[in-house]
């Protein structure tokens, strides 16, 4: 309950939505509105049939069995099958006429509640076309139809590479292009792990932030926060004068406990710690945030047209809303003083950069200096250029600097058919990393 | 008692203290893993280093030998990857990074592997699983299953890794629905693949197989397929490294002028490296549900 879920569809090309597990109110799924009130005490990874009357979820229940007939299309097609492999599609004109029923007849035929599979048959006994296909069409056109008419839903446990392969598939610019295979190397090079201390400049989403929240929390933060566990910490430094949106979606969408994000995950203008670093002689501590917090309403929790609704609820409307405000100021603040507390001494573990409208040069050097000695950085950018002066500002302040780049292609592996996707990503972006270290 | 300032150990430790290992970094192509033993002497092209002339030293520090300078570095996976010594073909960091994201690889995560081969990988699950995971790591080659239990055992993992000699292919992996995370770099991995389903967790656990070869790839693939596995997806990547460097470049003149202001710019560019590594494995990733 209140918990995220990551719906996808069992068969055919993979789409994803990130929902929220609740007793109310519907979510969207290829074009389905569902209820997934169903969800709450389901298992992860399980596979569910979509009730079209009641628009909810029902555990599918499938034995080994019928999972692999579901999954095993070219089984379903040796019943189907002509044993000559030879034809091929010199007959087959897409005129849109090989299918003899239309949409309405399909429409009806799913209203009447038909099964996937009976739609599919019906589909096969009026094409055209289906029969002058060769083998591998034929079963390529089972495996769309029945990617397109099936009811099942697989019902996923969010985590940073899901959310990444989601966020990614509706659109790269979405997280900045920040693909898997960069985010992964990130990681790796600041030696992201648990018990340690970690910096981020991450603008995508927080993506890169719940990755090292699950990297600091992992397994155990699902069950109790042991208070004696040092889970490390995660300091998530923004640009903007308030935190846009969706700065937290995907660390929300890792359903971990409040006391544990407590623990490890707290925030921090990048303007109000460079004014704390050079004039911290003369503010006391908790002044540090009288200034930038005339744009905080930035955070659009709720929608302004609320406002002309209801003219009655006003003022209790108002007052609702100037208590969520402190409450939020306040929160703030108490992240603003534990980060501070964990930059003050300046031995960070790591550094992690992905800026989307900034150069990240004058970032980087303004925040290496919270890194202890010997610690490792990583900035991500979209374009090689902002990267070649961020190498050049490190001159003097950090060793095995490093660009790259990385090329990252999917396969298609079928039974004589193996060979890269036709479609691939041209670019993932480009790294830096290195090694702070002390000249002197 | 913890042992040195190994791979995930608290990273607090600012100070070198005997028994560390540590990186002697020269140059990044130039690095040497050491282990800090009083008495000892460590020789570089710069010149010796006393080991006990490193303890109390701040990591991170340049060090002036009789020839040159040095950084003392403390360790990483991703440096001891780049230095360890080989017993077999090791996995490197573009590809461990991928297979850690991929496995969903965190504090607590319950791994099995095969081959152990040189540890590249398993220094780095380790890090990521630590401190509250463990890793089942099998090689057929006792051998080397005896040289990487030592190295384990070294570096003070003990309480977070378990090597055994054992052909997994044959006799599989003796565990049942324990893994979160199964990693196969075996030159016949499908025929692990029942075992594999035997030690997976249900409900989401995931494997990769590495291999290098496009048929290895097919035959894993179809053993997957008839185990049911779900989203079964083959990938490859390789990481192009740039190098920077000053590049002076001269304005062509159609006519003939006398020198005029600046004819030549000096900008730093980064360059592609002429010959990298091509290929190393295709990465087959599936679930178990």
């Amino acid at each position: 309950m209140g918990d995220y879920v990551i719906l996808t569809t069992l068969l055919g090309k993979k789409v994803f939505r990130l929902a929220k597990v609740e007793e109310t109110g519907d979510v969207y799924f290829k074009k389905e509105r569902i209820n997934l009130k169903t969800l709450i005490g389901a298992q992860y990874n399980s596979i569910h049939r979509l009730d079209r009357s009641t628009r909810t979820l029902k555990h599918a229940g499938l034995t080994q069995e019928q999972l692999r007939e579901i999954l095993d299309v070219s089984f379903t097609f040796t019943e189907l099958n002509v044993d000559d492999e030879s034809k091929d599609n010199r007959l087959i004109n897409d005129d849109g006429l090989a299918q003899k029923l239309d949409r309405d007849d399909i429409e009806s035929l799913k209203n009447q509640g038909m099964s996937g599979d009976v739609i599919i048959k019906t589909l096969v006994e009026n094409s055209n076309t289906f029969k002058e296909r060769n083998v591998f069409s034929q079963e390529k056109y089972l495996k769309k139809k029945q990617a397109k008419y099936s009811n099942l839903i697989r019902v996923l446990k969010p985590n940073p590479t899901l959310l990444t392969e989601m966020y990614y598939s509706q659109g790269p610019m979405k997280i900045n292009n920040l693909r898997i295979d960069s985010l992964a190397q990130m990681l790796t090079a600041c030696n992201v792990r648990s018990g340690a201390k970690f910096m981020v400049v991450d603008t995508n989403m927080g993506l890169l932030t719940a990755a090292i929240i699950d990297r600091l929390a992992g397994h155990s933060s699902m069950f109790t926060s042991s208070a004696s566990r040092d889970y490390g910490e995660c300091i998530q430094i923004y640009l903007d004068d308030a935190p846009v949106s969706s700065w937290r979606q995907s660390v929300d969408a890792l359903n971990l406990s409040p006391a544990v994000i407590d623990r490890c995950l707290s925030a921090i203008n990048i303007k109000k710690l460079y004014k704390w670093e050079f004039d911290n002689d003369t503010k006391p501590k908790d002044e540090l945030d009288t200034e930038i917090e005339t744009k905080e309403d930035i955070t659009p929790i709720e929608p302004k047209e609320v406002d002309e609704s209801s003219n009655v609820d006003e003022p209790e409307y108002k007052k609702q809303r100037l208590d969520e405000k402190t409450k939020r100021k306040a929160t703030r603040i108490k992240e603003e003083n534990r980060a501070i507390d964990a930059l003050k001494n300046k031995d960070m573990d790591g550094l992690l950069i992905v800026t989307r409208n900034h150069d990240p040069t004058n970032i980087l050097t303004f925040l290496i200096r919270f890194l202890g000695i010997a610690q490792p950085f990583a900035v991500f950018s979209l374009s090689i250029d902002p990267l070649i002066s961020c190498y050049q500002s490190l001159k003097g302040i950090a060793i095995n600097s490093r660009i790259t780049e990385t090329w990252f292609r999917n396969y298609q592996v079928l039974d004589s058919r193996t060979r890269p996707e036709m479609n691939m990503s041209g670019s993932g972006g480009y790294l830096l990393t290195g090694i702070k270290v002390d000249f002197q | 008692m913890e042992k040195g300032n190994t791979v995930n150990v608290n990273s607090k430790k600012a100070v070198i203290s005997a028994g560390d290992h540590l990186f002697i970094f020269i140059s990044p192509k130039q690095m040497y893993p050491l282990k800090v033993v009083p008495k000892e002497t460590f020789q570089t092209k710069f010149g010796p280093i006393k080991h006990n002339d490193l303890i109390g030293v701040k990591y991170g520090t340049k060090l002036n030998l009789s020839k040159g300078w040095v950084y003392v570095l403390p360790f990483t996976p991703e440096l001891w990857t780049l230095n360890l010594p080989h017993r077999t073909q090791i996995l490197y960091s573009t590809d461990i990074s991928m297979i850690t994201c991929q496995l969903n690889l965190k504090p607590g995560s319950v791994v099995i592997e095969s081959g152990t081969g040189s540890g590249s990988l398993s220094h780095a699950i380790i890090r990521t699983i630590a401190p509250d995971g463990f890793l089942h790591t099998f090689d057929f080659h006792l051998a080397r299953a005896n040289e990487a239990r030592k190295e384990f055992d070294d570096h003070g993992l003990t309480s977070l890794v378990r090597v055994e000699n054992r052909d997994v292919c044959q006799d599989g992996f003796g565990l049942k629905a324990i893994a979160d995370a199964l990693f196969l770099d075996l030159p016949h991995p499908w025929t692990a693949i029942p075992f594999a389903y035997e030690a997976m967790k249900p409900f989401g656990s995931r494997i990769c197989c590495f291999s290098p070869c496009i048929e290895q790839v097919q035959k894993t693939v179809q053993a997957l397929q008839s185990m049911c596995f779900m989203d079964i997806g083959t990938m490859e990547l390789v990481s192009r490294p740039f190098e920077t460097k000053q590049m002076k470049m001269e304005k062509f003149c159609f006519t003939e002028t006398p020198e005029s202001e600046s004819n030549t710019t000096n900008d730093v560019k980064a360059v592609p490296s002429i010959q990298i590594a091509g290929h190393t494995g295709f990465l087959t990733f599936a679930t178990k549900i």
